[in-house]
């Protein structure tokens, strides 16, 4: 007998059941699993926004954060900056290490990254789900259901940052959670990085965060609360509160005004406030908290009527209640507070994240659990609700989207830009407003040879009052009138009239390139010898 | 020859009756004690002595005469000295005996503990030709420290230095480290003159690295130290559960040094330890030309658990060689140690014997958090306290999680006796001896465990006596890292790799980061208002970003560890404080370059920490009183 446990002791592979192989084996196919599952989800997702991309859909925020990136990596100097400076900067960061992925230096790595957010989040999701101990033919149910959400394939396919901010949004709403469990200082510390991760990845996350202040009390502790309320929102906060901080003082080391990441025309914190469009949301509700926030409120009840499963039991027993209420709670204000500001064009802007939390809470196990068929019901009414409000308040890119996904092929957009990156591909010094030509830059497929508005010798031209470089692209003042171009800004006249010194050789789409003297003289010394050659 | 005849109506009567039939005891006093006795597993004698309700004196008096034996009052009658041997100075110690007198060829031995061990020792010693008399505890060790204090003091201050002088800060820096010290500045010169942009560059870059591995491990340890498993390791069901009789004895040293005015704080604060107190063995370590507080302590009749150690003067006379000198007395199966201002939580002591209990054998040291009682009094003890907070309850846990050298803290240490004197305890060259003795554990591998039970000291209220403990604790730091590099290798060996780069990130990086923040700082603000300027060639992009990095991203962390320090420890109105760490840092490096400067001019030197100055110490001894 205490032979054999020895042995036991010893040897165990010698020894070990075959049950016990077949549970190894068994582990070892779900750990192979979920990365198989992440890479299906993945490349559904892409497959999906490649046929939306083949209709000539293209977001413009996809295409922005593409040529940010290739212009940075390109610039001489100070080029990587420009994102850390003045923008959420984690997809930023994302789409610069897929640059590095032999390949995957493509305008498409935008959707990549959408798509493979989105297919984390749902591994994640279902992971979580099954630890919850929720039945497989539920998960897949659940699971199915939030994928087809029209907000879900919206963030999963658009390039756009929406994903990364959905997953974020699902990142608070656990963090949240978590803390109102278990109020470790744990906790404390993942809610304050996932509120400093959620800034520097998506704007919106400013309008959360703040309307999550007044909401503390229903996730921090109560007697820390009693004693000292500032103490819990210190400790929470602080990680935000630094962030903006260092962003300041960054902004002002580097550009010397510490508002520089608010000043920027394209600046994501200032959302809808840059446009002169009609927007019908602004219109009717900006300026206006409580309207804005009480239809932000029917809204969210529309497009996620799980929520109310939050007011029912057995979610209403547990501590996992306040969490749900903050979390239904939080976008409804900001969507209201976002409204009142005028950083939304659309309802949609804030709403869209809310799927994530909504997923947070699902991971409790407690939506379904006395009414599965309920929660399904609802997850479909959802969709449809969703549907409804983004066709009616269409978000940023979002009708270009619905129409592709429709079938519906568009006109291919930024043709003229196209065809400029093209017809600069080999040309080297050439002058342009990175912010008006970024799908030039797209199309280009890289900055190299290009001055940039950032760059010592851009600044140098546009002060010294003549230009000095090869070439100088402008577009024509009526092409993007939210855009104006710094080149333009400078030699207003530079589309029109031209500028001293250099040739217009270029005229189409709304765009002029104009060659210096000395190169307009190479161009043609170079074309008589090939007429030479040629005639020889 | 005896001072006292027997007398025989009493002999073999219960110690109580005898005690009772004298008038030293009451009823009730002894039915206490008889409960106690029976309680904490201890004879009545303890119980009475501990309780304070016989004097020493009078309970070994009476024990003579239930024994029939003489009692002998070393006061009058001192032994002959010829008869007192060096070698057998330990057993001395531990049996609580000596020889007294030899007498028509009989040795007399003295004894507060006559029984069966010290019969044996005798038989070993004398052979047949001994007797045993009985004398009071105190007298026997007063006599051992009269007439073996130059060699207790010379041992105290020497047994590291001779039996492995390569753990002793004796030898502040090693001929090899001067050689290699040497080696780096002449190629940093070298350098500078060759190609000075390179050079500088790669020193920038250097500290930038440096700087961002320390910050790195300090997040890192922030992030293991707040875990919950480190709040809760010992609960309070753990400790109402422990059976007193079950408890081993403890010894606690208490180093003083003109502190008269905190003595009474210091005794009401261990009497409130939640612990049998005939188990308790209190050494107050005072140094013998201290007559102001030994004689504050002897004014105070302190019951028999306090016992004055007298510690003979040296040089160096520092803290540690002082707990050493005392170390020879402790009895006690753990010792622990704390300064004369320390208010210990109750419970402390149960909970680190059960501690003791689930840890692993190898585990040698439990280290208490320490915390301040006097935290509201002004800024600098809120910075003080929040400090500590994060010292104590974030990083030590993360440092005991990741396996890396704990520094000790100064107090509320507590070893198991027997470990303590195989490393040959402390040492008395280092300033930081706590640290050094932490990071020598570990490579001998022995582990150190923090235990969530908090000491309350005094913090410093005024900014020159701050600073005065400061540079002795850098000093220290300095101390300590000296002399475990002196042989890398065998360091990495070791501590592997963890414990190695902790090691230099956590002691070197304090001390390092206190020396260069000044430079870097003023580096950055003149090139901010313009006054520095050609910097660029010096700093390319990269490095700029990374110096960024850490002077933004890093101190803003370090300003959140102060906060998350003292939101984990409750100490919530103190957040705010934190916002001002830059300050507090801007002291530290003041006290960094006063202890760079003593370690070159007067390495051995301690600055003493004048206790007692706070307001809160009136109220402290108010309560006391009470």
């Amino acid at each position: 007998m205490s032979e054999g446990r020895t042995m036991i002791a010893t040897a165990p592979h010698a020894v070990q059941s075959p049950s016990a192989r077949k549970r190894r084996a068994l582990a070892r196919r779900v750990t192979l699993g979920w990365p198989l599952y992440f890479a299906a989800w993945t490349a559904a997702f892409l497959s999906l926004s490649l046929w939306l991309l083949s209709r000539n859909y293209v977001n413009d925020g996809a295409l922005w954060g593409w040529s940010t990136v290739i212009a940075s990596l390109d610039a001489p100097q100070g080029g990587f900056n420009r994102f850390v400076l003045l923008y959420p900067q984690v997809q930023y960061y994302l789409l610069t290490l897929l640059s590095l992925v032999p390949g995957l230096k493509t305008p498409q790595a935008p959707y990549l990254i959408s798509a493979a957010a989105a297919a984390g989040l749902l591994t994640h999701f279902t992971w979580r789900l099954r630890r919850a101990s929720v039945s497989w033919p539920m998960v897949a149910a659940i699971v199915l259901l939030t994928a087809a959400n029209p907000v879900f394939l919206w963030g999963a396919t658009n390039g756009g940052g929406e994903m990364l901010g959905i997953t974020l949004y699902y990142m608070l709403g656990l963090s949240m959670i978590v803390l109102r469990y278990s109020h470790s200082l744990h906790s404390h510390i993942v809610l304050g990085a996932v509120l400093l991760l959620f800034f520097i990845t998506d704007a919106r996350s400013l309008y959360l965060s703040l309307t999550l202040l007044p909401l503390l009390p229903l996730v921090v502790q109560r007697h820390i609360m009693n004693i000292n309320p500032v103490a819990p929102i210190l400790v929470l906060y602080s990680p935000l509160v630094f962030m903006i901080g260092i962003w300041f003082a960054l902004n002002w080391i580097y550009t010397g005004d510490s508002l520089a990441f608010l000043k920027d025309p394209a600046s994501p914190f200032l959302g809808a406030r840059v446009s002169n469009d009609y927007l019908p949301w602004r219109a009717e509700y900006g300026n206006n908290f409580l309207s804005a926030t009480a239809i932000s409120a029917a809204l969210l009840a529309i497009c996620y009527p799980v929520l109310l499963l939050v007011q029912m039991r057995p979610m209403r027993k547990t501590r996992a209640y306040a969490a749900g209420l903050a979390l239904a709670g939080m976008p409804v204000f900001a969507s209201g507070l976002a409204t009142w500001a005028e950083f939304t064009q659309s309802p949609a802007d804030i709403l869209v994240l809310v799927i994530g939390g909504v997923m947070a809470l699902q991971t409790t196990g407690l939506l379904m659990r006395d009414r599965p068929a309920m929660l399904l019901a609802l997850m479909l009414a959802g969709m449809i609700g969703s549907l409804a409000l983004f066709q009616k308040y269409p978000g940023v890119g979002m009708a270009g989207w619905f129409d592709a996904f429709a079938g519906r092929t568009a006109e291919a957009p930024h043709q003229p830009d196209l065809e400029l990156g093209l017809w600069l591909r080999d040309l080297d010094g050439v002058m342009i407003d990175e912010n008006t030509a970024y799908a030039v830059i797209a199309a280009r497929g890289g900055a190299k040879g290009l001055v940039l508005t950032f760059s010592d010798r851009f600044k140098e031209s546009v002060n010294g009052g003549q230009p000095s470089t090869n070439w100088i692209a402008v577009p024509s003042l009526g092409r993007d009138p939210r855009q104006v171009d710094l080149i333009l800004r400078y030699f207003p006249k530079a589309y029109t009239h031209g500028l001293t010194g250099y040739t217009l050789i270029y005229d189409r789409g709304g765009w002029r390139v104009y060659a210096s003297e000395e190169q307009w003289r190479r161009l043609h010394e170079k074309r008589g010898q090939e007429e030479g050659a040629d005639a020889t | 020859m005896s001072t006292l005849a027997p007398q025989p109506n009493l002999r073999g009567k219960p110690i109580g009756e005898i005690l009772l039939t004298q008038h030293k005891l009451t009823a009730g006093q002894l039915n206490e004690a008889l409960a106690l006795s029976k309680q904490w597993g201890t004879p009545l004698g303890s119980v009475l002595q501990s309780q304070g309700f016989v004097r020493s004196f009078d309970f070994h008096r009476a024990l003579a005469l239930q024994l029939g034996k003489d009692f002998v009052d070393l006061t009058r009658e001192p032994p002959q000295e010829d008869l007192l041997r060096v070698e057998d100075m330990a057993e001395y110690r531990r049996l609580v005996v000596m020889p007294w007198r030899k007498e028509n060829g009989v040795v007399w031995l003295v004894t507060s503990r006559p029984g069966p061990e010290v019969d044996e020792f005798g038989a070993r010693r004398y052979g047949d030709r001994f007797d045993v008399a009985v004398t009071s505890k105190f007298d026997v060790l007063w006599m051992l420290q009269k007439h073996f204090g130059a060699e207790m003091s010379r041992a105290a201050l020497s047994s590291l230095a001779d039996a492995a002088p390569e753990y002793s800060a004796r030898t502040v820096i090693t001929p090899p480290q001067v050689i290699g010290l040497g080696v780096i500045v002449s190629l940093v010169f070298a350098g500078l003159f060759l190609a000075p942009t390179p050079t500088i560059i790669v020193i920038n870059t250097v500290v930038a690295m440096f700087y961002l591995l320390t910050f790195g491990l300090r997040a890192l340890l922030s992030w293991y130290g707040a875990a919950r498993a480190s709040e809760y390791k010992i609960t309070a069901s753990e400790v109402r559960s422990l059976n007193d009789a079950d408890l081993p004895h403890y010894s606690v040293l208490v180093p003083m040094y003109k502190e008269p005015e905190v003595l009474p704080i210091l005794a009401s604060a261990l009497r409130k330890l939640n612990y049998p107190r005939s188990k308790l063995d209190i050494k107050l370590l005072l140094e013998e030309g201290d007559t102001e507080t030994i004689e504050a302590a002897k004014k105070l009749q302190l019951e028999s658990i306090f016992e004055i150690v007298r510690v003979p003067p040296s040089h160096p006379q520092t803290k540690p060689k002082a707990c050493n000198y005392g170390l020879h007395f402790a009895q006690g199966e753990y010792i622990t140690i704390f300064d004369a201002e320390d208010k210990p939580e109750p419970d402390q002591l149960k909970k680190v014997v059960i501690a003791f209990r689930k840890a692993p054998s190898n585990v040698a040291c439990m280290q208490c958090r320490l915390n301040y009682y006097n935290r509201d009094e002004n800024w600098l003890t809120r910075m003080f306290t929040l400090e500590y907070s994060t010292w104590f309850d974030l990083l030590l846990p993360g440092l005991e999680a990741l396996k890396i050298p704990i520094p000790l803290g100064g107090t509320s240490n507590h070893f198991k006796t027997d470990t303590l004197r195989g490393l040959l305890a402390w040492d008395p060259y280092n300033m930081t001896e706590d640290a050094d003795l932490g990071v020598r554990m570990t490579q001998k591998g022995l582990t150190v465990q923090v235990v969530n039970a908090t000491t309350y000291e005094e913090a410093n209220t005024r900014i020159g006596n701050w600073i005065r403990q400061r540079s002795r604790w850098i000093k220290g730091y300095l101390q300590t890292y000296l002399v475990h590099m002196r042989t890398p290798a065998k360091l990495y060996r070791s501590l592997g790799h963890v414990g190695f780069w902790g090691f230099q990130f956590f002691i070197g990086g304090t001390v390092i980061c206190c020396l260069l923040n000044p430079i870097l700082w003023l580096l950055f603000g003149g090139w901010a208002v313009g006054l520095v300027g050609g910097l660029d060639v010096y700093f390319p992009p990269w490095v700029v970003s990374f110096s960024l990095f850490n002077l933004l991203f890093g101190n803003a962390a370090m300003i959140y560890f102060f906060m998350l320090g003292a939101y984990k420890r409750g100490y919530y109105e103190l957040l705010w404080h934190a916002l001002t760490a830059p300050a507090y840092w801007a002291l530290m490096s003041i006290a960094g370059y006063k202890g760079l400067w003593q370690l070159i001019h007067n390495p051995f030197y301690w600055e003493k920490t004048q206790h007692g100055i706070s307001r809160q110490t009136a109220v402290e001894l108010a309560e006391a009183a009470q």
